[in-house]
Parts: C-alpha cells; structure tokens; sequence
C-alpha cells in the first residue's frame, strides 16, 4: 500500500498499530435493512454535539458568567465580534436540532426494539445522555440572562421543591439561593461547560464502546425475514459506504444550520429584570412543554412524581420488555411508544396553538 | 316602615360618630318631623365635619342632647344656648371663617390645611363683588364645597376634586343667561371658557384623563382668590409648570414687546382657555406660522424664524432616518439596541430645542440641533453599517449553500459510485 512507504505511517504504526485498526475499520460493518435509515440519526446526534462542543468554545472567549456583564457579553457577541453572531446562532440552533435528533434516535430505538437483549446497557446510557442532553439545554438556556431565561428558570427550579425532605435543598442547591439570581447564573454556567461535558463525555465513550462492540441492532422483523429466508442479510462496510452517507447528512445539516443561522440569527431578548412581571403565556424551551403542560391538568407533586416515575421506567425499560428480549415481536410495547410520542406531540401543540389553556 | 327603615339607616351611618346622640339628627332624619331630610343625611353620608366628630351644634349653636326625648325641639335650638338660623348666602365666607380661618383650631385637625381662605377670597372676584357690591350672585364656600356634604378636594366625589372643579366652575360660567351683565375688559364676560377648556391640551389630560398634573380653572384662576389674570400673573401661571419656556422667553428680545399686547406673553402665540399641543409649524415662514404674523419677508426676524424651523425640521429628518434604517437593520436580523439608545439622545436634543426655541435666538436653537443631528447621523452610519454587513452575510450565506450543495452532490455521487462496487449480500 502506498501509506506504508509513508514514513510518518511507518513511525505511527510502529507505536499504535496503525494497520490493525485499518483493518478493523475495512471489516467493520453495518446492517443494511429497509430500516438502516434510522441507523444515521445517532452519528447525526453525534455530530451535533461536536458542533456544541466547538461553538462552545469559541463562545467561551467572549462570554462572561456575572448577572452584571452576561447579558452585555453575549450582545457584544453578536454585535462586535466577528462572526459573533454565526458562532452563537449555529449554538443555538444546533443545540435545538441536537436534542430533537435525540429524541428521534431514542424513539427510533424504541420502536425498533433495539433496546432488547444484548443492548440494555446501550439503551440504560442512551437515555441517560437524554436527561444530561436536556441539563444542557436547561443550564444552556439562562446564560445569555435575558427575561425569559430568567422566568423559565425560575419556574424550571421551582418544581425541585416537589422532592419530599430535600427539595428545598435541592432548590438551594440549583439556585445557589433561595431565589434566581446571579449566583444561579455562575452556577448554570459551572453546570453546562464542566460538569455537563464531562459526564456526558464519559457516557458517551461508555455508549459508543458498546455500539462498537455489539454492533447495530437488527430490528425483529428483519432478523425473522432473514431467518425464514425471506430475505438475505444484508450489510454495508463502515468505511466508506455507510460514512459516506453519514457525512451528507452532516454536510446537509450544517447548511441547514448556516441558512437558519443567517436568516434568523438568534434573539438576545431584554435583560433579566427581577422586577418585571411575567409576560403572559410564558413557557419553556419545546422539549419541556409536553411536562410543562401536563402539570396544568394534575396536581404538581402528581405530575412531577408521575415524570420521575415514567423517568425511571423508561431507562430500564429493556428488563420490562421480555418478550422482544426473547426476539419475539411485542406489538404492546410498539403501542406504548407510539402513544406516548403522540401524548408529547399533542401536548406541545396544545401549549402553544392555545396557549391560555 | 319607612320610619323603621330612617332608624337603622341612622343607626347605621352614626355608629361612631357623635351624630348618633344628636337630637339635630334625630329629628332632621326624620320625613315625620321634617319637610326636607337630604340635609342631615348629606351630613351622615358623607361629610368631612362628621368624621371628624365636628357636630351640627359648632356651626349651628343649640343643644344637640336636648329636645328629642322631651319632643320639643325648641329645647334644642334653644338662642339662650347659642343656636342661630342659617346665615344668608352673603354671611356663609364669614360664617365659615370662625373656624377655616383660625390656625390653631384647624391645626388639630389637617396641619396642612390652609387657614387664609377668606382673606383670599376677599381679593377675589367674587369676594369683591358679594362683599364691595352686595352682588349674591357670586359664588361663596357653599357654591362650590357644598354645605353639608363637604369633601375634602382630594376625594373624586368633591365637586372640587381636580377633574370636577371645571364642571363646578361652569355650572355658572357657561349660563349666559346668569353671567349676564358681567363685563370684563369692557365687554360682557365670555361663557364659553369650558367649550374651549375641555377641547385644550389641559382640558383633554384633566377631564379624559384625570390627570392632575395638567391645570384646572384655578391652576391659572387660583381658587379662593379667584381673579382674572392679569399681564404679569398669565406667564407666571403658565411658567409655573413651563418653567424653562417662562425663563427661555424672558430671556428673549419678544419678552417686552410681547408684555405690551393685548393677548401678552405666552397668550399671544399659543392663546388661552383652548391651547393646543404646540407643533413646530407654529415656528417658521411656512403656511400656519405665526412668526410672519408681525415679521415682514427680508427682515431678520423673518430669516431668523426660517433659519429655526429649519434647524428642527433637519433634525426631525435626522431622527427619522435613522429610526427607519435601525428599524430595516432589525427587521433583517441585525442588534439595533445600542441605536435606539443612542437615538434617544437625539430627541432628548428635539424636546430641548423646543423649549430652547422660545428664546428665539437661531445660534442657540442650531447648537443643539447640531448636536442632536449629529447623534442622529452617528446612528444612521451604524445601522447603514449593519445594513451592509447584513448584505455581505447574505452573500456569504449563498456561497456557504453553493458549497454545501456542491459537496453533498459530490458525497452522493460518491456514494453512488462505491455501492456499485459493494456487495451488500453477507454469504455464510
């Protein structure tokens, strides 16, 4: 191969053997089925949170984590510094889009009963980075200290106080006092650029070792068809076929981004101001609506036990399911998904096609 | 029944007041024993002398805790006990006075109260017609505060009150038939003065929008002291809540000559009773301009007149430029906070050459139009600046697109290249 008259290659893969992992790369594989489709939304998950981490950085040059300047900085970030305005719009629209494609890749999973025997682990992780990917939007959404980041916040924290013996703690706790004020804004930052990242790096790494090492689940009705030989297994070598695909969605995505990004650059809004009031309607970012929502109809203490507690199930959700477990096709638990993603959606659309409701 | 329902309306209304031992009220409440009830139950309803446990008996004299029991109300209004029949109308300011004119006894009672009612009221119009002419006609305490339902004139039901008080003082003024025969600078006194009022700037803020910064009659009239204004009281009257315009137009060579007119002052340009909001075309050369009322074309007063307005007029221009470029630059996507900031500079600078303008001085009036328009133009270039930075964005945005386009075209062609070499098919 030419690479190997490379010196350099030489030199590295005296040290790291680089030819043992060329040969991983050429043999690995990925199932290749009428559902593959859903197969990119992680790499496409993945790639936005790179684009998160990057435009995060250079966010981190200009931004200043006090009450006094947070709201001062990011204007001069989108006034004064050049492609100030790009770098935080692409953060904010990519951090939208992100959660969204983990939304889609959990639900994908899901409904494809991915999850079963041997993935526990994979799914248990998954929906862990779902609730960090969420902290994320939450701690992310009050630093630039404008008004409606200062009353979703306050709202947001409020329900910490639900927790029987240590919600006021908790409250405390999140809000670095009794009420949201800048002590909460250098908390949220320490939350979303330290602890966040480094937890949600290990996860990560934890997440894709095991997709590594077990492979792509097939769904169910494709493993039958192959087993009854209705169909061949079919597969699609990683390197280049199935990156190839990968990187036009990436590429797709991130013009995406730039036209939404140039054409509605992402508002700073007013400056947090204790003393005003709550404009009417208020509500918080799309993916807590649905819970937002809900806790309108039922009691609070019952609505937030009620998310805790479907919280939990839904993370060992692989050790309720026996029967996909057992590769048989379980037809309930494809309801349960399905209602339970139409629930989400019609909640949402309530909250804001009527808002007074 | 309807006696029953007296009784507990009295007992009611008097629980804790000294009414409720009062034979006066016993009786004056009572249709039985009194023709005309309303006076004891204006007293009861509402009255600032009740409240403040000021009985019948200390204006009336008499013996308030005798007569009723003995039915006899001779024992009450008892003369060897002080009592007296209610003055005439001409006696009410003096009767008034015994207690609204002594310091100490009102002192107990509002320390902030005025005690030089009557003394105003002498000097006043009315005062010197009902007291010098023996005129009844004219307005007394009674007139205007009521008799026995007096309201403090920070309550709204007074007729007092800020946004009543016209409404009071016309209720005479506007009756042509009862003003008849007044006569004020040698003509029969006007009585449209509340037509006029309440379609003025004044009357518009007073009596829509009960605000009581703007003046009533007597914010120019006074009140007790009610008078005409006279050549000197009309600008003070207006300067008192115009105080830069009062001292800019003193300070101005219009200053004496205005003194000398018919309408003076502040009067002359922007009249009285129905005053207008003062726009800018009453400044200048052009159609509506009161300056070429007395400037003749070619004299300096004329050019000084165009050369203010044009100063104004350049920076409203300046403003509104750009106002509507900033405006443009945020509807495109661009931060136009620090403009609207800064722009707010600029008509602080339009608020202050109005004023500034009554000094009628060009040099002072271009000085700080010059800076206003400066700020102005500061603000345009900026958000010109954005406009163009928005532009190049949307050029970079169209190439970044070309881009993306091309190299997912160029991805797919690839893809499509090496899955014609794939075998998919696993072949145990």
């Amino acid at each position: 191969m030419a690479e190997h008259s490379n010196w350099l290659y030489r030199w590295l893969d005296e040290r790291v053997d680089l030819q043992g992992l060329e040969k991983f790369l050429r043999h690995k594989t990925v199932p290749y089925h009428r559902h593959s489709i859903w197969y990119y939304v992680g790499g496409m998950t993945l790639y936005l949170f790179v684009v998160q981490v990057i435009t995060g950085i250079l966010l981190l040059l200009y931004y200043k984590p006090t009450a006094e300047s947070a709201y001062e900085s990011v204007q001069y970030i989108m006034t004064e510094v050049p492609f100030g305005w790009l770098v935080r719009s692409i953060h904010s629209y990519a951090a939208n889009l992100f959660i969204g494609c983990v939304f889609v890749h959990m639900f994908s999973v899901f409904i494809m009963k991915a999850y079963r025997k041997p993935r526990e682990f994979t799914w248990i992780s998954g929906a862990l980075l779902l609730f960090l990917a969420m902290g994320f939007g939450f701690s992310g959404y009050l630093l630039p200290w404008n008004q409606l980041a200062y009353l979703a916040t306050n709202v947001g924290t409020s329900f910490a106080t639900m927790v029987p013996v240590v919600g006021p703690w908790i409250l405390e706790f999140l809000r670095g006092g009794k009420e949201v004020t800048g002590a909460t804004l250098t908390r949220f930052f320490g939350f979303h650029v330290a602890v966040l990242p480094g937890l949600t790096t290990a996860l990560l790494a934890v997440h894709l070792l095991f997709v590594q090492r077990q492979g792509m689940s097939v769904p169910i009705v494709i493993e039958d068809e192959i087993s009854s030989k209705k169909a061949d297994r079919r597969e699609l070598p990683f390197i280049p076929n199935f990156l190839f695909r990968d990187m036009l969605g990436w590429t797709l995505a991130l013009g995406l981004i730039i036209l939404l990004a140039t054409l509605f650059p992402w508002e700073v809004g007013d400056k947090a101001d204790i003393l005003k009031p709550a404009p009417a309607h208020i509500r918080p970012e799309w993916y807590f609506v649905f819970m937002y929502q809900t806790l309108k109809y039922v009691p609070k203490v019952v609505g937030v036990f009620g998310f805790a507690i479907a919280g939990m199930v839904w993370v060992l959700l692989p050790f309720f399911d026996r029967k996909s477990n057992r590769g048989i096709s379980n037809k309930l638990y494809t309801a349960i998904g399905i209602i339970v993603v139409a629930y989400m959606i019609i909640m949402t659309a309530v909250a804001y096609l009527a808002p007074g409701e | 029944m309807r006696s029953i329902s007296t009784i507990i309306f009295i007992f009611l209304t008097t629980a804790f007041t000294n009414a409720q031992q009062s034979s006066c009220i016993k009786c004056h409440i009572s249709s039985d024993r009194v023709p005309d009830t309303t006076v004891a139950a204006a007293y009861l309803s509402a009255d600032i002398h009740n409240q403040n446990g000021i009985g019948c008996e200390k204006c009336h004299g008499g013996d308030p805790t005798k007569g009723f029991t003995e039915n006899d109300a001779e024992l009450a209004m008892d003369p060897a006990k002080g009592f007296k029949p209610p003055p005439d109308k001409a006696g009410i300011p003096e009767f008034c006075a015994r207690c609204h004119s002594d310091i100490e006894f009102m002192k107990q009672y509002n320390p902030k109260l005025p005690a030089d009612q009557l003394m105003l009221y002498k000097t006043s119009v009315h005062g010197k017609l009902l007291f010098e002419k023996n005129d009844t006609k004219v307005a007394v305490c009674s007139d205007c505060h009521g008799a026995h339902g007096v309201l403090p004139s920070s309550d709204s039901r007074s007729k007092v009150y800020h946004q009543n008080a016209p409404g009071t003082c016309a209720a005479c003024h506007s009756q042509a038939q009862y003003m008849a025969g007044y006569i004020n600078k040698g003509k029969p006194i006007a009585t449209d003065q509340y037509d006029k009022y309440s379609q003025s700037v004044h009357g518009v803020l007073v009596l829509q929008k009960g605000d009581q910064s703007a003046p009533a009659c007597n914010g120019c009239h006074s009140n007790h002291g009610a008078t005409l204004p006279s050549l000197v009281s009309v600008s003070a009257a207006c300067g008192e809540c115009h105080a830069t315009n009062r001292d800019f137009f003193k300070s101005s060579p219009h200053s004496e000559p205005f003194g000398k007119l018919e309408n003076p002052d502040c009067e002359h340009c922007h009249g009285y009773h129905l005053i207008q909001i003062a726009s800018d075309t009453l400044l200048g050369t052009s159609s509506g301009a009161l300056c070429v009322g007395c400037h003749e074309p070619d004299s300096p007063g004329y050019a000084a007149a165009a050369t203010m307005r044009m100063a104004i007029d350049s920076l409203k221009d300046a403003i509104s430029q750009a106002e509507n470029s900033t405006k443009e630059a945020e509807q495109k996507g661009a931060e136009g906070g620090q403009g609207r900031f800064d722009l707010g500079s600029a008509k602080d600078n339009l608020t202050m050459v109005r004023s500034v303008a009554h000094t009628f001085d060009p040099d002072q009036v271009e000085e700080i139009t010059s800076a206003g328009i400066k700020t102005a133009n500061d603000v345009q270039q900026k958000a010109l600046a954005a406009l163009g930075d928005i532009r190049t964005r949307q050029i970079g945005l169209a190439v970044s697109l070309l881009v993306v386009i091309f190299l997912a075209f160029a991805i797919w062609r690839k893809i499509k290249q090496v899955d014609k070499d794939t075998d998919f098919v696993v072949r145990n």
